[in-house]
């Protein structure tokens, strides 16, 4: 339900970066999701194509999945959060970590294809 | 020598590959979001497309702070008992130090409820929205008078997986879980427990109906989120919800440098 909102400020953030840089026609317009957030791959999918309109009517969508992944601050160590989520550091077994991969949602690039 | 597959090099494979994955070179751990970067002879754009939400609860969060009020985002699902913390622990503090932000669906029932023991508190409807978000914090923090408040309490929508990781200005996330709803929460809604500092199991008396394994939540959520204080409540005890004003109180002290007087 939440990747409405996401999808519809994707677009619009599309669009006006589009008009900035002249481009038009078949663009593709790339995307990260974080994995630990709560958006998901296939809804926004869905949102852009329904919703896609304008200098963006014939776009495409790329979507790609940032992995989580967690720094420890004792140690330094950066690792990959898998499932099930243990956020103690594998390293040193210290929980002072912190999150510091995958939680955002980013338009990374617009390109005539 | 590793201890994942007994290699002599496996660390060093494990660096790389973590710095393929996390997009960085060893050493740096600057932010992502650099506009306008050349890579691989592509302008990135690296846009967040949350940042119009994460500027504005920046804003409420650098605000309150600055006025000694420290904000809780406390989340959790339907009738896990949420507003009971809150009204309980209000008492506790004192309920005109306490301001709250309300969500719900629909209806000002909890407004109501709130408001009935001297809790000043601004409603918020989102409808079908499944969470709150920093505009609708900001809203109501506008119909609020927080002169003289030293907490403000936003109740999100009833909800386990939305409210998770959406900025709304807190400080700091409380989250909730009831033994009614079984010990299993943390390995099934894992998310929403990631940056919670404060869990509050409640309803310890209903614990002996259900088959609420407290040992294994602990565990399990002690992964998840390995700082948090876990505290638990029951009716008819005001121990645990004591136990939370204390907490909340050493953290408003610790996160923003105010001191508390004494107990309501």
């Amino acid at each position: 339900m939440h990747e409405l909102g996401v999808t519809k400020t994707l677009l619009l953030t599309a669009e006006k970066e589009c008009v900035k840089r002249g481009l038009s026609g078949k663009i593709r317009v790339k995307v990260t999701i974080g994995a630990l957030t709560t958006y998901k791959e296939q809804a926004i999918s869905s949102y852009f194509e329904a919703l896609k309109k304008g200098i963006l009517k014939d776009a495409t969508l790329k979507v790609g999945v940032e992995q989580g992944a967690i720094q420890c601050r004792s140690c330094g160590m950066v690792s990959l959060v898998k499932d099930p989520y243990m956020m103690f550091c594998p390293s040193c077994d210290s929980p002072e970590t912190e999150i510091i991969k995958g939680r955002d949602v980013v338009l990374n690039s617009l390109e005539k294809s | 020598m590793c201890d994942e597959c007994g290699c002599g090099n496996h660390d060093e494979t494990r660096k790389k590959e973590l710095n393929t994955v996390v997009g960085r070179k060893e050493g740096n751990y600057g932010g992502q979001k650099n506009e306008g970067n050349i890579v691989g002879g592509k302008k990135r754009l690296d846009i967040a497309l949350t940042k119009e939400n994460d500027t504005t609860a920046e804003t409420i969060s650098r605000t309150l702070r600055k006025n000694g009020v420290l904000s809780v985002n406390i989340m959790g699902a339907p009738g896990s008992g949420k507003t009971t913390i809150i009204e309980n622990v209000a008492r506790i503090i004192g309920t005109g130090k306490v301001a709250v932000i309300q969500g719900d669906l629909e209806s000002d029932i909890d407004k109501k409820r709130l408001e009935g023991v001297g809790i000043e508190t601004w409603q918020i409807n989102t409808h079908s929205g499944c969470h709150l978000d920093a505009g609708m914090v900001m809203e109501g923090l506008l119909g609020l008078h927080m002169k003289d408040k030293e907490f403000l309490f936003i109740e999100n929508v009833g909800n386990l997986v939305c409210p998770a990781g959406v900025r709304i200005g807190q400080h700091l996330d409380l989250v909730v879980s009831s033994t009614s709803e079984g010990s299993d929460k943390p390995r099934k809604y894992p998310i929403i427990f990631l940056d919670a500092k404060i869990i509050v199991i409640t309803k310890g008396d209903l614990a002996k109906y259900t088959d609420f394994d407290e040992k294994r939540y602990i565990v399990d959520v002690k992964g998840i989120s390995p700082k948090a204080v876990i505290i638990q409540t029951q009716k008819g005890d005001m121990n645990g919800f004591e136990e939370i004003a204390h907490e909340l109180m050493h953290k408003r002290e610790h996160l923003l440098g105010h001191g508390h007087a004494h107990l309501h």
